[in-house]
């Protein structure tokens, strides 16, 4: 299982990121200072380290430092959306960065994207009676290929990454078209129609009333 | 052009002015008397010759024949012989024009020397009119084409029925050489002084406008961004004061730089602190709604989601709130009343024993009679905030004490609790905006971190002062002075 370390001094937060990132599979560790943080490095490792800037006994930035040389990828959550600030944490060799406030879903795609760029996750995803192969964007149905558009395979991977989440038709449209959601649900709908039929997800696709839809598994 | 340079040049043309219209003063003048004495000489002469012939005339007196002038040509040969005389040439002549005598140099006179003396044109630049002596008698001075100066003079005297004329020439030459000689030696004299005095003039103004030269260069460093450059020893005279004066300017100027930075510097903090304390209560509410909108939650975890969204939206309200009372403290105006201290203490106090008595806190007021100008409302907010803060020091069953007397025109607010303290170098930033020495535990009793950022706003604004003495694990004590309005003790 992939051990997530979050270093976060406001409990509110450390919970949220703690919940949605048990609930999307991952195992977490939480620390809420500095100093904590850098004794559990010590004897811990970690798959990904989730580093708030603003922290009492050392500040992420100094935590930074320490861990570079564990070999340790990292995430800075920052409230300062100064780029000077975002590029001072990458070039210290944060992986990314996360400016608050931010979405669940917003985090845990970067979480992934951090991971895999790791080879901490395969590259298949099975799920539902289907096989994703991520990196040649082939799905399959046992032996049998399944043909879908850009769109759909995108809209597919979005169901397969957040199985039991209910998808709001905004966060859809943002994550698969790329921009902002101003109520056509015509294409979502439409999209959503054509993947069901393709990978035989009539029953497992449900739509949630008003809302989105969801991947029943 | 520089200053110095025009300065020089300056002086050098005054100098040159000065020596010029000196030299030529004096040059002039050493002509004028050299020439006086010549015609003086000359008149003298003259008169001695027209004398000699007046004596001749009388002693001959004989008729109109011939070598009846015999006389006269032999007292005047005898005269141009001997050797010492000072004229050049000598002339006598009839009124008819007949010419009686003449010795060498002939050429020196005119054709017609009567009229040339007597009638009323004259074609020489200068004639003068002697009749001191009742004689008639002419001086004129002229210009040969060759550039010499001669002074010709002529007299009258009477012989008989007709009158004669006796003329004579001297040489003014000498006075006009001398003048040349010492116009030559006066230009070149003139030259060098002019040089000296240039010379002089460029190290004087070199020497004067350096003050100047230092001044400017401080100038230049300072514009280039060293404020700290101030100029030094630059003298006592006008430019030193000058030099004064562009330091105080300079010491304002870079306070106000430095003021202005600081207050850029505090607001960047100030939103960089509010983007945070903003941002960590939406994260959680956003994080939290999404987490319930989206998934299925068990029990626990709903009920835990639902209490931060509500705990953090309360703080969000707190924080906006305060925010307000700030906003609000800057722009409003707001009249001040005397009111007895004691009074408005009591109050305080009767407000927050309730409270107080159920965390087993005691709390005690000891006021005198004094009575400041203040804000009632603003300033039972400021005793709450700070009597609240003492709460929140003391964990469990400690007293807070407020004492209240005035001194010297000032009334003495002291509020004392035996709390935990605050650390000695967290003391000088628990005034900052969001600005909390335990962050954690303020979270948990509800603090945004603006309590004392607005007190502090309250009490300058009363024109008072809030300052605090802690000891750790001792307690705190926070000091309000206000001007008092009357100390009846």
């Amino acid at each position: 299982m992939i051990k997530i370390f979050i270093v976060e001094d406001e409990k509110p937060i450390s919970d949220l990121l703690r919940m949605s990132l048990t609930k999307a599979g991952y195992e977490c560790k939480c620390a809420f200072d500095g100093i904590a943080a850098a004794d559990i490095l010590e004897t811990e490792r970690f798959d990904l380290i989730l580093l708030d800037v603003m922290l009492p006994g050392a500040t992420g930035f100094e935590l930074m430092e320490y861990i570079r040389h564990l070999d340790m990828p990292v995430i800075f959550i920052t409230a300062k959306n100064m780029v000077e600030d975002r590029v001072k944490g990458l070039k210290m060799g944060a992986e990314d960065y996360i400016v608050k406030p931010f979405e669940i879903i917003e985090l845990l795609a970067r979480v992934e994207t951090v991971l895999r760029r790791y080879n901490k996750l395969g590259q298949m995803i099975e799920i539902a009676g289907l096989t994703i192969d991520t990196r040649s964007m082939l799905v399959k149905r046992g032996d049998e290929e399944i043909p879908l558009t850009r769109k759909e395979y995108e809209l597919l991977l979005l169901f397969a990454r957040n199985p039991g989440t209910a998808l709001y038709r905004e966060t859809i449209y943002e994550r698969v078209w790329g921009s902002d959601y101003f109520g056509d649900s015509r294409t979502i709908d439409l999209h959503v129609q054509r993947v069901r039929k393709k990978a035989g997800w009539e029953d497992k696709l449900q739509s949630v009333y008003k809302v989105g839809y969801r991947l029943e598994v | 052009m520089k200053f110095g340079t025009k300065m020089m040049i300056a002086f050098t043309v005054m100098l040159a002015l000065a020596f010029g219209i000196g030299g030529s003063v004096l040059i002039s003048a050493s002509t004028g008397n050299y020439l006086n004495q010549l015609q003086e000489a000359a008149a003298s002469s003259h008169r001695l010759i027209l004398f000699t012939l007046s004596a001749v005339s009388e002693a001959t007196q004989t008729g109109e024949q011939s070598g009846e002038y015999e006389d006269f040509v032999n007292a005047l040969s005898r005269l141009d012989a001997h050797g010492e005389h000072n004229w050049l040439a000598l002339r006598l002549s009839h009124e008819d024009g007949r010419i009686i005598y003449t010795s060498r140099e002939a050429g020196l006179f005119g054709n017609n020397p009567a009229e040339q003396i007597l009638g009323e044109r004259v074609v020489f630049y200068d004639i003068y009119l002697d009749n001191v002596s009742g004689e008639q008698f002419a001086m004129l001075t002229f210009r040969t084409t060759q550039g010499s100066y001669f002074l010709q003079l002529a007299g009258q005297f009477q012989f008989g029925a007709s009158a004669l004329f006796l003329e004579s020439v001297y040489d003014l030459s000498p006075v006009f050489s001398a003048r040349q000689e010492q116009q030559r030696i006066y230009r070149q004299l003139f030259v060098v002084l002019i040089a000296l005095g240039a010379a002089l003039s460029w190290l004087l103004s070199f020497w004067m406008t350096s003050p100047l030269r230092r001044l400017s260069r401080i100038t230049r460093t300072i514009a280039s961004g060293d404020l700290s450059c101030r100029a030094t020893s630059i003298g006592s005279d006008e430019i030193g004061i000058l030099a004064v004066d562009f330091n105080n300017m300079t010491d304002k100027l870079e306070n106000n730089i430095n003021e202005m930075k600081d207050t850029m510097k505090r607001q960047e903090e100030f939103m960089g602190s509010f983007a945070h304390e903003l941002k960590t209560p939406l994260t959680s509410i956003i994080g939290y709604a999404d987490l319930l909108r989206g998934h299925s939650l068990p029990d626990a975890d709903k009920q835990d989601a639902a209490n931060y969204i509500f705990m953090e939206g309360r703080r969000l309200e707190v924080l906006s709130l305060k925010l307000l009372d700030l906003i609000v403290l800057k722009k409003r105006d707001f009249t001040f009343l005397p009111i007895s201290i004691a009074q408005i203490i009591g109050d305080a106090v009767r407000l927050v024993r309730p409270v107080l008595a159920k965390r087993n806190i005691e709390i005690s007021a000891n006021c005198d009679g004094s009575t400041c100008k203040i804000e009632p409302d603003l300033f039972m907010s400021l005793i709450l905030n700070i009597i609240d803060n003492a709460r929140k020091a003391i964990d469990e069953a400690g007293e807070i004490k407020i004492t209240a007397k005035s001194e010297g025109g000032h009334c003495e607010i002291k509020i004392a609790d035996n709390g935990r303290g605050i650390p000695e170098d967290e003391l000088y930033k628990i005034k900052d905006a969001f600005y909390r020495v335990d962050k954690s535990r303020a979270r948990s009793q509800g603090g945004v971190g603006l309590g004392l950022r607005l007190c502090d706003e309250i009490a300058s604004l009363h024109g008072g002062e809030l300052t605090f003495e802690s000891e750790l694990n001792v307690g705190t004590t926070v000091t309000i002075k206000l001007k008092a309005e009357t100390a009846d003790a």
